[in-house]
Order: C-alpha cells, then structure tokens, then sequence
C-alpha cells in the first residue's frame, strides 16, 4: 500500500497510516490508526479525496441540468440521487402530488431494484474483505441483471438519470416487463444461495458475530441512518415514517435487529433484498395494469412540451427552446425531500432565490453522517476487524465527499 | 484474439493474404513442434509479447468507473480471457494503472505518487470521461485530465464506460505494448484515441 | 410531516363553539416563546417543515432542549442534518441549518442560525450532539463559519492548505475555458 507508513511514538504505539489507496477502504478512504501490537486504540478518518465540488457545480447549472450532476454522488444507486433531487424540485415548484401514478410506480420499482445492485455490490465487496472471495463472482452475476434491465430502460447501465421533474423521462419500454418478472422469480433463489454461503458460514461468522456493535443510543448520537440503523434496534426508513411516492400503499416489511453488530448490519440487509423483492414484484403488477398512462405531468412551466407539437407548432418550439436553454424557474423558497438509498436517509435540500439556477443545494448524503461511527465501532477491537466494519457500514465516498 | 497470433514474432513477413506470402508453417497459432522445430524471432518482440499478454493492473478505483471495471473483472465480462486479472492491490507489483474516476486535487499528489512507485515498464489507462478530462465537472475541485498528472497511453470515452470499451481498450494497449521497443529508456508514449 | 408550517395567527376562539378547546402550541410556537428573539421566517418552505430562526447564542440550548423535552413534550431524538448557506445580499449572510427529527411520531422541526461580520462564530452543538462534528466541520471548510467549542475544527473536505471556502458566492466555480477547434 503506497501510504502505508508506519510511525512508532515514545510509548511503543504505532500510528498505522491506512489508504487512500487501500482495496478494503471501499474507494479512496484514508485511516489513520493507532495501534499498540494488534489492537486499535483510536481510528481517525481522513475524507475528501474524492471531492468534486457537486454541490458548487449545480449552482451554475438550471434546475433540468444540475438533475444529471447528481447520479454521479452515490453511484452504487444513483436512481436514489436522482430520486431526492427531483422530489425536492418538486416541492419547490408546488407540484408534488400531482405527479402521475405510473410514473411513482416506475420510481418505486425503480429504487428497489437499485437497492437491489447497491446490496450486491455491498455483499460482494464485504465477503471479498472477508475472505470469502467467491461471494463477489456471485454478487455481480445478478447485479448484470438489474443493469441490465436499467439499460433497457434508459439506455444506460449506471447513469440513468431517468427523473424528470414531474415524471419520467420516457415510458418503459415492452421488454421491462419481461425483464423484470424474471428477476422476480429467480431472486429469491439466488439470496438463499448467498445464505447458504455466508450466513451459517463459522469464518464469517466468526469474523463479524460481535465485532463492531453500535447500540441504540450511540447509533443516534453519532448519526446512523439506513440499514446500520435499523441494525441498532431504531425501527427508522424513510419510506415507512415519512412515506414517499406511494411507498405507504405497498405491503413490505422493514428488518431491523438488536445486536447492533457486523452480524446484524449483513442479516438487515440480506432481508432487505428480500423486502425488495416483494416490493417490485407489487410495482410491476401496477405497472403492467397501468400501460399507457401518462408518465409526466402535463404542466408548460416545467415539462416540455410532446415531440411532434414540436414539430408542427412554432410556439412549442419556443417554449422547448426556452425550457432548454432558460430552464424553469421557481418561486423562492426552500425544499428539503428525503428518500432511503441503501445507506440511509438520502435528501437534497434545495434554496432557491426565484433564479432558474439554484441558489444552494444541499446533499444530505447518508454514508457522510454513517462513516462518523466509523470510529465508535473500531475502537477497542483488532486490526482485522477495520476492515469488517468499514465494509459493514457500506460507504460510498462518492457521496462523502461531494 | 486470433488475429494477433504467436507468429507475430516473424514479423515483418509479408502478411500471408498478401499474394506471393509465404507462411511460415512451423509457427502458426502458437505451434512449437512444427515442421522445422524451430522458432526465430528477436528478443524485442518476445519479450513484447510476454508483456502484453501479462498485464498486472492496478486495483484502484476512485470514483463510478471504479465498478464498472470491477465488473470488468467479475463473472460475466471476465477480463482474465485477455490476461489481465490479475488485479494488485500494490503498485509496486503491478503495471498498468487503471485511472478509474474523477481525480480531485487533493487525490492528485497520491495518484502521482502511487505512479512514481510503479516499476517500469507501466502504462497507463484513463478510463471514463472524468480521468480524461473531468466530464461534466468543469470546476475547481477537480484536475482537469489525468493526463496532467501521469502520462497516458489510452483514453477510453464514456460515462462510465461499458467493460467491453474497458476491454477494448486494453487490446488496443495490448498491441502497443507489443510493438514498443522494449528496452533502452521508455520511448515517449504518445496518446492512442481509442474509438468506439 | 404533514405540518402547517406557520403557526396559524391565534385569533379569538370561534363564539358558536366555545367548549372547542385551543389546539395546543406547536413545537415551533413554544420554541418562539421560549427563546426572546425567535421567530418564524416569512420564507417560503415548500417542504411543511415548520422552521423558526434563533439567535447563534441560542441555538445549543434550544437544540438541547428539543432532545430532551424536560417539559415532557415530543422529542427530537434524532438530528438529521446541519448544512450552511451563503447569501450576500441579507445583513447576515451565512446561515446554518438543522433539522431534527422526532422518532415518535416522525415529525420534524428545523431551526435556521444566521451570523455575519468579519470573522463569523456560532456555539457548536457538538456538545449536545456528537454526529454534528463532520457537518460542522464541513460548513467550516465550506463557508468559513467557526464553531466555538468544537473539539476539532479543521478542514474536512478541501486540502489543509486550501485557500478560501469554496461554498460561499465569491469563490469562483473555477471552470477552465475548452477550446473546440477544428483539427
């Protein structure tokens, strides 16, 4: 590792210099740890190589532009990102809840398969730190799939940028469907498989069973949200307490647990994908029910007018040149719209001062705000255990840094 | 790959689709017991063969990129198929550094440094629009190309790009790195456009 | 979270139904009466999150307060964001805001701190919450804000020998002018 430098003070304690360039750190995290022989005496993390300077960025963007900054935060599930970011947009141009019911559906089938691939990506990297090395060959077998089906949708298969303020960019096309109850069936199968692998297996479980552990308290005070949260024994998602898209007209679940430990984080998740599932498969019935209906709500100062209007009438041309090139442009206000991203409570918090560009937008990234525990739960254990905590807390620097 | 057989070693041959080509018949695809037994060559074009077909690149990942080149490397795409699998945690074990992802200026003294500490022969793969030439984040906190940083050998467009374009680039830096000279002082690499 | 932002002006109780009992204060209109100063912005806040404006030295002991609730009211028990913002126009520009969220019943509050002049301060919540230390660190970093009593204000996000806060409205973007030309 090229900045692994080791330092020894007077009193016999190591400094142990961990990344940025370090393959357990999950991106480029860098630790600084002291160690006195194997354990760890106090973890200080160093954030912001990765800063990209997003939330300058969309200041100089009009609302329609800034959309596709956002995929690039938490790109392990961008639809989230893009999904805060709109709901926000929304709110500040007062046509929340006016939005088409095909459209949420598609939103909502839309997230839970992204949470879908978030998890996979999770579950193989934590089981590649582990030692578990085939969980990643497994992992991102299934994850193809759901990439595959994001292509067939947007043409994409990470950077959707799918949202449009007031709906959808395009209708799904025929082959979703197909693509997609496919999934559904064969899913469940493949979590039982990555059971089967992990959670009876006695090295990982024996590597995770009590390392790490958060308990209620201690996961509120310092900022868990999401999956990490819900492992502490807070009964907290967003989808369920401040329901979101019509997330409160599915029927799922919400898995938590007690322990609060490595252990705990995996069997939350694990069950999420389960949850998921159950999810989609509801928003896919909706969705085949509902062919043909609108995708985006038909309102002139926001969404631009039908193509062939476009092409036929020289006043549409107009108003699609001046949404382009102008963009719409709002009351002053301020909006703050939450959704759960598979790490938590992901929100943009948008302030607007009646310009079309935003005046600030905020990104309440979870993986900022979880990765603070970071030394809470390393404190006091092995070297060994870094690695299963920072994999247990699933971060994306991406979103950490901006 | 069955156009870039073992018999380039013979080269320059005239190619045999040329008419009046002779082939040599001892060394097609890779056959070492032919007629004659015998394989000539320079020592150059083995040893850049050898290298291209060996690739150790680096594991590092920045930013968005970096999953797609672990998809790159996991089961569907499968990149060990070009021998380059071999992912090192280490830069002082491997030698091609994958760039995947924005680099921002506080990342940017550890890229060079990581490279730095990189044996030679290395080379160098930009990957996605953000290592090439920062995308769509034209601003402050980010190097504008890693090309500022490190030189680069191949560009790979795209946002990020698919594995297969990964892939591709990797043929394409396969060829190069057999054609280089192979020793005396790293001749200067000027940049391949890969297009899609 | 479907909350009336304002508190709706308190006029006489209806004469025709004098037993309807007075709806009880909201959290934002007992947060108004507790601390002198408070008030509720005539802002527009699109989201229904009721908001009030408190003064910087008052905002560690109404955060505190709305954890605790030694008045048994609903409790904050989570703090859900701290984000800054700059707005050069307003006689104090840079602003800090926290919203808290009440597990109970998932009701959310925020409160909104402005500061200005030379060297801009405000308490830091840290002692109240721990998880306030990176956010405030970054509204450090981003915007030049110091936070008396905080453990470890330095730089989060841009590197420690960065030069200004890239945040606020002067820091330009910094974009580098392309040149498309013919080859």
């Amino acid at each position: 590792m090229v900045m692994l430098e080791e330092t020894r003070t007077e009193t016999g304690r190591m400094i142990l210099n961990m990344g940025p360039q370090h393959p357990s750190t999950h991106g480029v995290l860098r630790l600084m740890l002291e160690l006195d022989g194997e354990n760890v005496l106090e973890c200080v993390p160093d954030i912001g190589y990765l800063h990209t300077g997003i939330e300058k960025m969309t200041e100089a963007r009009n609302y329609h532009q800034a959309l596709v900054l956002t995929d690039r935060m938490d790109y392990l599930a961008p639809i989230t990102n893009n999904l805060s970011y709109i709901m926000a947009c929304e709110k500040l141009f007062n046509v929340e809840g006016k939005v088409p019911e095909r459209a949420l559906d598609t939103r909502v089938v839309m997230s839970e398969l992204t949470r879908i691939a978030s998890h996979l990506i999770w579950l193989g990297t934590h089981g590649l730190d582990l030692g578990a090395m085939t969980m990643f060959m497994y992992c991102f077998r299934e994850r193809e799939r759901v990439l595959e089906i994001m292509e067939a949708i947007s043409g994409v298969r990470m950077m959707t940028s799918f949202m449009r303020i007031g709906g959808l960019a395009a209708d799904l096309p025929d082959e979703f469907y197909g693509l997609v109850s496919q999934f559904v069936d064969d899913m469940p199968k493949k979590i039982d498989e990555y059971e089967t692998m992990l959670s009876r297996n006695p090295i990982f479980v024996d590597r995770t069973k009590g390392v790490g552990v958060i308990n209620r308290e201690s996961a509120l005070e310092h900022g868990f949200t999401g999956p990490c949260l819900r492992a502490s024994g807070v009964q907290f998602d967003v989808r369920t307490n401040l329901a979101y898209c019509g997330y409160e007209t599915y029927e799922f679940d919400v898995p938590w647990s007690r322990e609060g430990d490595v252990y705990a984080r995996y069997m939350v998740r694990m069950r999420e994908m389960r949850e998921s599932v159950r999810i989609i498969d509801q928003g896919l019935k909706r969705l085949r029910a509902s062919r043909g209906a609108p995708i985006r709500l038909d309102d002139p100062r926001i969404t631009f007018p039908k193509r062939e209007k476009i092409h036929s009438s020289m006043e549409s041309l107009i108003h699609h040149f001046k949404l382009v090139s102008e963009g719409p442009v709002p009351t002053p206000g301020e909006a703050y719209a939450a959704v759960e991203s598979p790490r938590g409570e992901q929100a943009t918090y948008i302030m607007s001062d009646g310009s079309n560009k935003p005046h600030r937008v905020r990104f309440r990234a979870p993986s900022f705000y979880n990765l603070q525990v970071l030394p809470q739960t390393i404190a006091g254990g092995l070297v060994a255990d870094v690695v299963a905590c920072i994999g247990s807390i699933d971060i994306v620097l991406g979103e950490i840094d901006r | 790959m069955s156009t870039v057989p073992f018999t380039r070693w013979m080269r320059p041959s005239p190619s045999p689709e040329q008419p009046g080509a002779v082939r040599p018949q001892a060394l097609t695809g890779g056959d070492f017991s032919g007629e004659s037994g015998v394989s000539l060559t320079t020592v150059d074009r083995a040893v850049g063969w050898a290298r291209a077909k060996s690739i150790w690149p680096m594991l590092f990942g920045l930013a968005c990129c970096a999953i797609e080149m672990m998809a790159m490397s996991a089961s569907k795409y499968d990149v060990s198929r070009f021998g380059a699998e071999v992912f090192r945690s280490s830069p002082r074990q491997s030698d091609l550094m994958i760039v995947a992802g924005r680099l921002s200026k506080k990342m940017a003294p550890v890229l060079r440094r990581l490279y730095d500490q990189m044996p030679e022969p290395k080379w160098v793969l930009s990957m996605g629009a953000c290592a090439s030439c920062s995308g769509v984040y034209n601003n402050y906190a980010l190097v504008q190309g890693v090309d500022r940083v490190v030189p680069v050998d191949i560009y790979v467009p795209g946002c990020p790009p698919r594995p297969e374009a990964v892939i591709d680039g990797l043929i394409k830096l396969q060829a190069k790195i057999e054609y280089d000279r192979q020793f005396g002082k790293t001749a200067e690499r000027a940049p391949v456009a890969v297009t899609a | 979270m479907a909350q009336t932002s304002a508190p709706t002006p308190t006029t006489a109780v209806d004469a025709a139904e004098p037993e309807a009992p007075p709806p009880p204060p909201t959290d934002a209109e007992l947060v108004v009466a507790r601390y002198p100063g408070a008030t509720v912005p005539t802002w527009r806040f699109a989201d229904g999150i009721p908001t009030v404006r408190v003064a910087p030295d008052q905002i560690c002991d109404a955060i505190s307060w709305l954890r605790h609730r030694p008045d048994g009211g609903r409790r904050y028990d989570m703090l859900v964001d701290v984000s800054g913002s700059h707005w050069p126009e307003r006689a104090e520009p840079l602003e800090v805001t926290y919203i808290l969220h009440a597990l109970e019943d998932s009701h959310r509050i925020r409160l909104k701190v402005a500061v200005g002049g030379e060297h801009p301060a405000i308490p830091s919540v840290t002692g109240v919450w721990a998880l306030a230390n990176w956010p405030e660190r970054e509204i450090f970093d981003m915007y030049g804000v110091e936070f008396s009593g905080h453990p470890d204000l330095r730089r989060i996000i841009t590197p420690n020998d960065w030069e200004g806060h890239p945040l606020r409205k002067d820091f330009p973007l910094g974009e580098e002018p392309v040149e498309f030309q013919r080859p």
